[in-house]
């Protein structure tokens, strides 16, 4: 496939390695010289210096019978010129990143693709939402969706205590009886591996596990993680991602308290929330923490855009009482280091929308995509046809590839949760968890020869 | 849990029109309300804890509304003391603007059915309204803020 990305930010780089690594043929595009030169020494893309919105250099870039053109500068404004001038060019699919929620709102978003935007992605909606799939289910550190969310993805931390430790994980299925899930992933030492039923869980293991969505917090609990529902958040920042967060949770009738320091952002987001207590002040004080009831928070949200300020407001919520932690994370080479400072969860707003946007790019059975955070392994939702690899036998004979694991199946209104003897059939949507180098093996088995 | 703010407040701790034209004094009338009602083990300790909390912020939420809160062992249960300013009381509000309605919510740190925050949040959420905060203002007696209260309460 051939793809054009516009803007060598973040996302754009994360996107351009990713796509090249799987093969396809990408061409970047950036404006300043500085990044440009940046790209073009880590990446193994063809980086050409210009505006990616102009159609002369969308031309040089090789635009015509591209198949895709994925716009990740930091202007909306460029996005969305850029995927009109691709649409007059005649590229297939069209994607931009689109912060401003004017644009994105239903409403107008019809308009927009109209003229040639096919896939909007706003970054801050998707951390919202992001976050809230993480407060649904406390004890984890990682949640993504698949199949429509009717599949869960689900990230623990193994702690010293933990009663699974040690146990061979195809006995720890078993204890889940009648509510199946699959470990699909064991994160240990900064290295990812697919299991298998022998392995066996070491404490600071990150592991994976994935199931039928509304069996997870009782799947949760039986393993010994906090399920217990979310009543009182305090979110700390005022910024958009805050805003969406703030207006659903409270719709969920959670009581939202947020801390801002600065008056005027403070007075504004006060406005346009009406069941949030919006305060002003800084929320890295322990004292304002401490008489804003921290200890009785069942989270704290640190949203704001200082980096340095999120960290410490989590570190001294969690020292002083609060349940759990999660903090936004712009850049993502901190993620790493949040569990090792007490952090129970970071978001990555930059890994989010690459994961988002990806969702879209990769080849045409695959309708579902999320990333790890700590790693490279994919997780990927794909449609079985019935003539294909994949469906000929029961998947103990099928020669499924090594690093690879499938979580579930969804057949019909069904969730499955694979073992050897099942045997995957037409029309089935299969969740797959692989480490890169598997991936071209298990979307082999997916498609036609 | 369904919060009926109504229920949290009483005849006896609100104040129809506060002499006070300042935070400080607003603060120190609203606590003398409530030491002269009896509800206090002790007054000791409470306008000090207020004050301190405005020091690291104010409470004065914008629209003409503060909510200064605290916990204190003095009291023994959830307390709500509301006093209205018609002139308006300079609180260092977050839009600059005076205060005309001042929700003073203490509770003890312990407290069984844990309302503190949800109350404080219902606050918060019934006076977003503006006719609410109007009807507020413009109440003849204690009664008649029972009412409104009520159909703030059957509203939510």
């Amino acid at each position: 496939m051939r793809v054009i990305v516009i803007g060598a930010g973040e996302v754009g780089t994360h996107i351009t390695s990713h796509l090249s690594e799987a093969g396809h043929d990408v061409v970047l595009i950036e404006k300043s010289p500085e990044k440009a030169e940046i790209a073009e020494e880590s990446l193994n893309a063809l980086v050409i210096r210009g505006n990616g919105a102009s159609a002369k250099v969308l031309d040089q870039a090789g635009c015509q019978g591209a198949d895709m053109l994925i716009a990740v500068t930091d202007l909306d404004e460029v996005n969305i010129v850029a995927c009109v001038t691709g649409k007059t060019m005649g590229i297939g699919k069209r994607v931009a990143r689109v912060k401003d929620t004017d644009h994105y709102n239903e409403g107008t978003g019809r308009s927009l693709r109209q003229v040639g935007v096919d896939i909007m992605i706003n970054p801050d909606l998707a951390a919202a939402l992001e976050i809230e799939r993480l407060i649904s289910l406390p004890g984890a550190s990682d949640v993504s969706d698949f199949g429509n969310a009717r599949v869960r993805l689900v990230g623990l931390y193994v702690s010293e205590n933990s009663s699974i430790l040690g146990i061979p994980l195809k006995e720890v299925e078993n204890r889940l009886g009648t509510e199946p899930a699959t470990v699909v992933a064991i994160v240990r030492d900064g290295r990812t591996i697919i299991p298998d039923g022998e392995s066996k869980l070491k404490p600071e293991d990150h592991v994976f596990i994935m199931g039928e969505s509304n069996t997870m917090p009782s799947i949760m609990k039986q393993l010994g993680y906090d399920i217990s529902p979310i009543k009182n958040v305090m979110i700390v920042g005022a910024g958009p991602i805050s805003r969406h967060l703030a207006k659903h949770l409270s719709d969920d009738k959670v009581q939202v308290k947020i801390i801002e320091i600065e008056k005027l952002k403070a007075e504004r987001t006060a406005e346009t929330l009406d069941r949030v207590m919006v305060l002003h002040g800084d929320a890295t004080d322990s004292e304002l923490l401490e008489s804003e009831s921290i200890d009785e928070m069942d989270a704290l949200i640190a949203a704001s855009n200082d980096e340095d300020t999120n960290v410490m407001a989590c570190l001294l919520a969690r020292h002083l009482g609060a349940r759990k932690t999660i903090s936004l994370m712009r850049r993502q080479n901190y993620v790493p280091l949040v569990h090792a400072l007490g952090i129970d969860a970071a978001i990555s707003v930059r890994l989010n929308t690459a994961s988002a946007i990806m969702r879209y790019v990769r080849r045409g059975e695959i309708v579902s995509f999320a990333q790890l955070k700590e790693n490279e392994a994919e997780a990927l939702e794909l449609v079985a046809k019935g003539d294909t690899l994949i469906c000929k036998r029961p998947l103990i004979d099928v020669g499924f590839p090594r690093h690879a694991i499938i979580g579930a199946i969804i057949r019909g209104n069904n969730v499955l949760i694979p073992r050897g003897d099942t045997h995957v059939q037409d029309g089935d949507r299969v969740v797959v968890f692989a480490l890169p180098k598997s991936v071209e093996a298990v979307e082999k088995m997916f498609s036609r020869a | 849990m369904i919060i009926r703010l109504s229920e949290f407040f009483e005849e006896d701790l609100f104040i129809s029109e506060l002499k006070a034209k300042d935070k400080v004094g607003a603060l120190k009338e609203m606590t003398e309300a409530l030491v002269n009602s009896k509800r206090l083990k002790h007054g000791e300790g409470l306008y000090e804890m207020l004050q301190q909390r405005e020091s690291l912020g104010s409470t004065g939420i914008g629209r003409g509304v503060a909510v200064p809160h605290g916990r204190t062992l003095a009291i023994s249960r959830l307390t709500v003391i509301f006093a209205r300013s018609e002139a308006g009381v300079e609180f260092d509000s977050m839009d600059g603007k005076p205060v005309h309605l001042l929700f003073m919510t203490v509770a003890p740190p312990q407290e069984r059915a844990n309302l503190y925050l949800p109350v404080l949040g219902k606050i918060v959420e019934t006076v977003k309204s503006a006719k609410t905060r109007r009807q507020l203002l413009k109440a003849s007696d204690f009664d008649e803020i029972t009412e409104i209260l009520e159909e703030a309460d059957e509203g939510a």
